[in-house]
């Protein structure tokens, strides 16, 4: 599989969110602001990416049997490693994410992606398996944010764009709002790129 | 070497290291961590007791704080005592209780002879944006301004009622659409702000 087949995948045919249904609770929870959502997929770009590394780095001489726990105490390493350092250089943006940053560990993107490609293929593709699910992630993420905070807040990485006679949506920025956009994405997606076509093309 | 010692010396080498990682950076960054929360504090101590500082220099609002305000723990609640213009005589105490969705903190500034309010500020809190979430905007603090609480008084310390029908000089307007937020922080000051009041006159007296 080459590097660019594992992008395509990542980012598009197998998308975690609209494809997968992968992260969702994420989703609904941190794309009300710009500035939070894009932390948030940074931060789990870099678990992603790292953790499926070392669990491919590891992946001869793991025990199968205890492959699982494994790949849970390094996920679990790299979220804490994240969250620290958002408190110690990010702190305005690590208070707002609040209790997200941590639950990254339970994303099952990044399980998922270490148990079905990264303990089955070496470091290199499965470093770009990583990258390319985690910017799948971002972009669904970013695109949904972009609504909730213009239509909601009237503003873009905080930064108002919208004039003041405009009624802020109020409801896209609470979760009924996330909800309804995660519906349109997969409904959009899933129309311009039916799963079935995509399954054939591969 | 047999398969399940093995797999034990495994998980224990990678628990040794998947533990000593996080620690080594806590280790490094603790330090930084405490000071921003210090600077923090620093920042809305200040702001409530209006006393001007440059925010945007960390070092200058460190150096005014520990100018302007005497930091004092009394039963086990730590309160922060005016020493300058305009917050000579002003007392300020951090409280908090629950919210609509999570906890909301905030700053309350009293005078310390007549405990009459002279700012307040929500710092933190998780209530819905454009509801609840407008406990923040200026003109619903500035509302308490001038009350005077008695912590000893029957009845709620102030009352969020309807705009437009105040009857005592303890009542402020209620934020329309965020009936429950309105509650809370009603019951936020009938127990942490009048815990605070009374723990303050205590001392006063003692």
């Amino acid at each position: 599989m080459t590097s660019r087949h594992i992008f395509v995948d990542g980012v598009f045919r197998q998308n975690a969110v609209y494809r997968q249904i992968l992260g969702i609770c994420s989703t609904l929870a941190v794309t009300n602001l710009l500035s939070n959502t894009l932390v948030m997929s940074l931060g789990l770009v870099f678990v992603t990416a790292m953790s499926s590394l070392t669990v491919s780095l590891l992946r001869t001489v793991t025990p199968s049997r205890i492959r699982m726990m494994v790949q849970v105490m390094i996920i679990a390493t790299y979220v804490i490693v994240i969250d620290l350092v958002l408190q110690a250089f990010l702190p305005e943006i690590s208070r707002r994410l609040g209790p997200y940053v941590g639950l990254i560990i339970t994303n099952c993107i990044i399980m998922g992606r270490a148990e079905a490609f990264a303990a089955k293929n070496p470091p290199w593709p499965s470093f770009l398996d990583g990258v390319a699910m985690g910017l799948g992630y971002t972009v669904v993420l970013m695109s949904i944010a972009v609504v909730r905070e213009l239509m909601g807040f009237g503003s873009l990485f905080g930064i108002t764009v919208l004039p003041p006679w405009f009624t802020r949506w109020t409801i896209l920025t609470m979760a009924p709002g996330a909800f309804f956009m995660v519906g349109i994405v997969i409904w959009v997606m899933n129309t311009l790129d039916p799963p079935g076509r995509a399954g054939q093309a591969r | 070497m047999p398969r399940t010692l093995r797999s034990v010396l495994f998980m224990a080498t990678v628990c040794a290291v998947c533990t000593a990682v996080p620690a080594m950076v806590r280790a490094a960054t603790s330090r930084r961590v405490e000071a921003l929360e210090r600077l923090a504090t620093y920042r809305n101590v200040l702001s409530i007791l209006a006393i001007p500082v440059d925010h945007g220099h960390p070092a200058a609002v460190e150096s005014v704080f520990i100018a302007c305000v005497r930091e004092q723990v009394i039963g086990g609640r730590t309160f922060w005592f005016g020493l300058e213009a305009p917050a000579v005589g002003v007392v300020a105490f951090a409280v908090r209780g629950p919210g609509f969705w999570g906890p909301i903190h905030g700053i309350v500034a009293v005078s310390e002879n007549d405990h009459r309010i002279v700012g307040i500020l929500f710092t933190r809190h998780e209530e819905t944006p454009g509801l609840g979430g407008r406990i923040r905007e200026p003109w619903f603090g500035e509302q308490f301004h001038g009350i005077t609480l008695d912590p000893h008084r029957q009845g709620p310390l102030v009352r969020l009622i309807r705009q437009g029908s105040r009857e005592h000089a303890w009542d402020v307007d209620a934020i329309t659409g965020a009936t429950e937020t309105s509650k809370k922080i009603q019951s936020l000051f009938d127990s942490d702000v009048r815990q605070a009041l009374l723990t303050l006159s205590e001392a006063g007296r003692s």
